[in-house]
C-alpha cells in the first residue's frame, strides 16, 4: 500500500484501469478535498458539493477507460472538467427550478460586530457569484481559487486563453458592480 | 489596481465549509459496493440479451420485408378466381324455399 501512495495520479489511474480498488482509494483520499472545494465554489452547498465529487469519482471507477493514458494532460486538469460539468448540470437545475439550496454562512470567532459585517459581506458575495453566468463563475473559480494557470483553465473549459481572460474580466466586473450596489464595496472601488 | 486589490481581498475572505471527514472513505466504499452490483447487472444483461430482440427497429423492418416477400409468393401461387370468390356469396339453398 505504501508503494502505491508514492505513485503520482497518472500512475494510479493506470492501476485503476486494471480495477485496482486500493489505487482508487488512494486517489480519492488524495484529491477528494481539492475537488470538493471546486464543486462547492460552483454550487455553494456542502451536501451538493459532496454529491458531485462522489458522482465524479464513481463515474471514473465505472468507466476508467475514459482516461486516455500516455497523453500530456494532467489527471487534475482532466478531472476538473468532469467535476465542472457535473456542477454546471446542478447549477442549471437550480436555475430551471429557481431553487438554490439555502446555505448557512459559518460564524467566525471574532467580535459580534465584525462577524455581522463579514456575514453581510459573504452573503452579498455569494449572491453576486450566483448571479454570474455559469462560464464566468467557472473561470473565476478555476483561476482565482483553484490556482490553475490560465492555460490549464482554458483547457478545462474547452476555450481559448483569450476567451478565458475575457470571461474573468467580465466576472470580476459583474461581482464588483453587484457589491457596490449592495454597499459592500465603496464607490471609489468600482472600475 | 486598487479596485482589484479590494475585490481580491473580499474574494479571498470567501468562506468555504470543510467537507465531511468521511467523504473519501464513503466514496471508496460506494465504488466497492457498486462493483458487486455491476456483476449482477452484467448477468442480467447477458440473459436479457438472449431474449430481447437485438436492434429492434432493424428486426421489425426485416420482419416486414420478409412478410411481404412471403405474402407475394403465396399470392402468386394461390390466386382466388372471381367464381371461387363469389361461391362464398352463392349459397345452395336447395328446395326448401
Amino acid at each position: 500500500m505504501k508503494a502505491l501512495e508514492k505513485l503520482n495520479d497518472e500512475s494510479l489511474m493506470e492501476r485503476i484501469k486494471q480495477r485496482d480498488h486500493r489505487a482508487f482509494s488512494i486517489l480519492v483520499q488524495r484529491r477528494s478535498d481539492m475537488f470538493y472545494g471546486a464543486a462547492y465554489r460552483m454550487v455553494m452547498n456542502v451536501q451538493e458539493a459532496e454529491d458531485i465529487v462522489q458522482e465524479a469519482f464513481l463515474k471514473l471507477w465505472d468507466k476508467p477507460k475514459i482516461w486516455k493514458s500516455g497523453g500530456k494532460a494532467k489527471f487534475t486538469t482532466w478531472f476538473y472538467r468532469i467535476v465542472m460539468n457535473i456542477s454546471l448540470d446542478k447549477l442549471r437545475q437550480y436555475k430551471k427550478t429557481n431553487s438554490y439550496p439555502v446555505e448557512e454562512i459559518e460564524s467566525h470567532n471574532i467580535s459580534q460586530e465584525k462577524a455581522m459585517q463579514l456575514d453581510q459581506e459573504q452573503q452579498a458575495l455569494n449572491k453576486a457569484l450566483k448571479q454570474l453566468p455559469e462560464k464566468q463563475l467557472m473561470a473565476l473559480n478555476l483561476c482565482f481559487y483553484e490556482e490553475v494557470s490560465n492555460q490549464e483553465a482554458a483547457s478545462v473549459m474547452g476555450i481559448s486563453v483569450k476567451a478565458l481572460e475575457s470571461l474573468l474580466m467580465r466576472a470580476k466586473s459583474g461581482v464588483k458592480n453587484y457589491l457596490h450596489r449592495e454597499g459592500v464595496l465603496d464607490e471609489g472601488e468600482v472600475a | 489596481m486598487n479596485d482589484d486589490t479590494n475585490l481580491n481581498k473580499i474574494l479571498l475572505r470567501r468562506a468555504m465549509p470543510a467537507p465531511s471527514s468521511n467523504l473519501a472513505s464513503r466514496i471508496a466504499t460506494a465504488a466497492k459496493d457498486g462493483q458487486k452490483g455491476s456483476l449482477i447487472d452484467l448477468i442480467i444483461q447477458e440473459v436479457m440479451g438472449m431474449i430481447i430482440l437485438p436492434r429492434p427497429a432493424y428486426a421489425l423492418a426485416a420482419c416486414l420485408v420478409f412478410g411481404l416477400i412471403i405474402g407475394l409468393q403465396v399470392s402468386a401461387d394461390t390466386t382466388v378466381t372471381t367464381q371461387e370468390w363469389f361461391s362464398f356469396a352463392d349459397i345452395e339453398e336447395g328446395d326448401w324455399l
